[in-house]
């Protein structure tokens, strides 16, 4: 399994991933921004392992949005859980729910917020939209 | 769902996804706004009275008085600009606001600096990797107001060379489904501009051909229950 950390840009490498052999599982939880150029050396590099069988896991709302409007950004992997971002309506408090792929379809709109105890704590997004990436392949 | 085409180039339906915003800007459409507020919309009539009027309006924010701006000069300004931007938000409202302003801000800054400024013949002066300061007679010029419900961005530089045509052309490269997309343009694919496109919530651009270009955007500060809302328009000036 490989972690990705921190800034996804024009100094990213992945090398790394493609020296490993088999099934290559890339976790996404510690990757904390995109910029256009880190989002095209992926894509770039993700072309290079069409072959392989990828997983990605753990994947924060930011690569999530990359997913859905990039295509490409997905190449031929699979996604295996995602980050869910609910707010409070009540108390502002946000919170992130991770998800695997067989509650892609039925995720809850609405949890119970922690904080606050109130019912409405909202999915942060449109559930269609959110998972628009399901529909990719 | 999707509404009436009223003109060629300006498409008002009721509600939809950008992606689909991002086709129908690839077919042509020079105004798209998105609303679940159907007609009652006063943004979405800002954007058709903008069509008629050739651009000549303002959305509430770009009134803003309380705009700060400040010039880049080079490659290297850009990571102070955006961190005093950024910071300027504080710890208050929305977390994915920061992220959004952060990545927006340095999506535009970075287009402008690489793709705005180009040589006379039209061609590109700087390579992607190039950290270049700008000449006596360039300026780029990043504006923010940061108001209780959002965030107005605003990049100005003088190149004014973003041909709709580009944008149609990245727009149809982005969203299109396929692993050959964006690679194939090494030295930019108009992918900053998409992802702003694709995390401001009302997208504006405005060119005078050769003197300058204004990209204009605003980012919720607040969480938008409904992201339906949006828009993109883009004006050729005189």
């Amino acid at each position: 399994m490989f972690y990705l950390q921190g800034d996804i840009d024009e100094d990213a490498v992945f090398n790394q991933i493609a020296q490993d052999s088999g099934e290559v599982i890339i976790n996404w939880k510690g990757v904390t921004s995109i910029n256009s150029c880190g989002v095209r050396n992926w894509v770039n590099f993700i072309k290079t392992m069409s072959d392989r069988t990828i997983y990605y896991i753990e994947c924060p709302p930011l690569v999530v949005k990359q997913m859905n409007m990039i295509p490409s950004f997905l190449g031929t992997a699979t996604v295996y859980s995602v980050y869910v971002p609910y707010v409070c309506d009540n108390c502002d408090t946000e919170k992130l729910v991770l998800v695997t792929a067989e509650k892609f379809g039925s995720v809850e709109e609405t949890i119970q917020c922690d904080k606050c105890q109130s019912p409405e704590m909202e999915l942060d997004g449109h559930p269609k939209h959110y998972f628009t990436f399901g529909r990719a392949k | 769902m999707l509404g009436v085409l009223k003109e060629t180039n300006v498409w008002r339906v009721r509600s939809f996804s950008k992606p689909e915003a991002a086709e129908k800007i690839f077919g042509g459409a020079r105004h798209v706004h998105s609303s679940n507020l159907g007609a009652h919309d006063p943004l979405a009539e800002l954007t058709e009275t903008g069509k008629q009027r050739k651009g000549d309006f303002s959305y509430p924010w770009e009134k803003e008085k309380a705009a700060r701006f400040v010039e880049v000069r080079s490659a290297e300004d850009r990571h102070r600009v955006l961190r005093e931007f950024v910071e300027a938000l504080g710890s208050e409202g929305h977390r994915a606001c920061r992220d959004v302003v952060g990545t927006v801000l340095e999506e535009l800054i970075s287009n402008a600096i690489y793709h705005g400024l180009r040589l006379e013949n039209g061609n590109r002066k700087f390579a992607r990797q190039d950290k270049p300061s700008l000449q006596p007679s360039e300026y780029i010029k990043v504006g923010a107001a940061v108001l209780p419900e959002g965030v107005y961005l605003r990049v100005e530089d003088s190149g004014g060379r973003l041909g709709f045509e580009d944008i149609q052309e990245a727009f149809h490269r982005c969203y299109k489904r396929g692993l050959n997309q964006i690679q194939q343009k090494e030295n930019g694919a108009g992918l900053g501009l998409y992802m702003s496109f694709d995390q401001a919530m009302h997208l504006r651009i405005d060119v005078w051909p050769g003197k300058k270009t204004v990209v204009s955007c605003w980012v919720n500060r607040k969480r938008v229950p409904n992201e339906d809302n949006f828009s993109f328009n883009y004006f050729e000036r005189t």
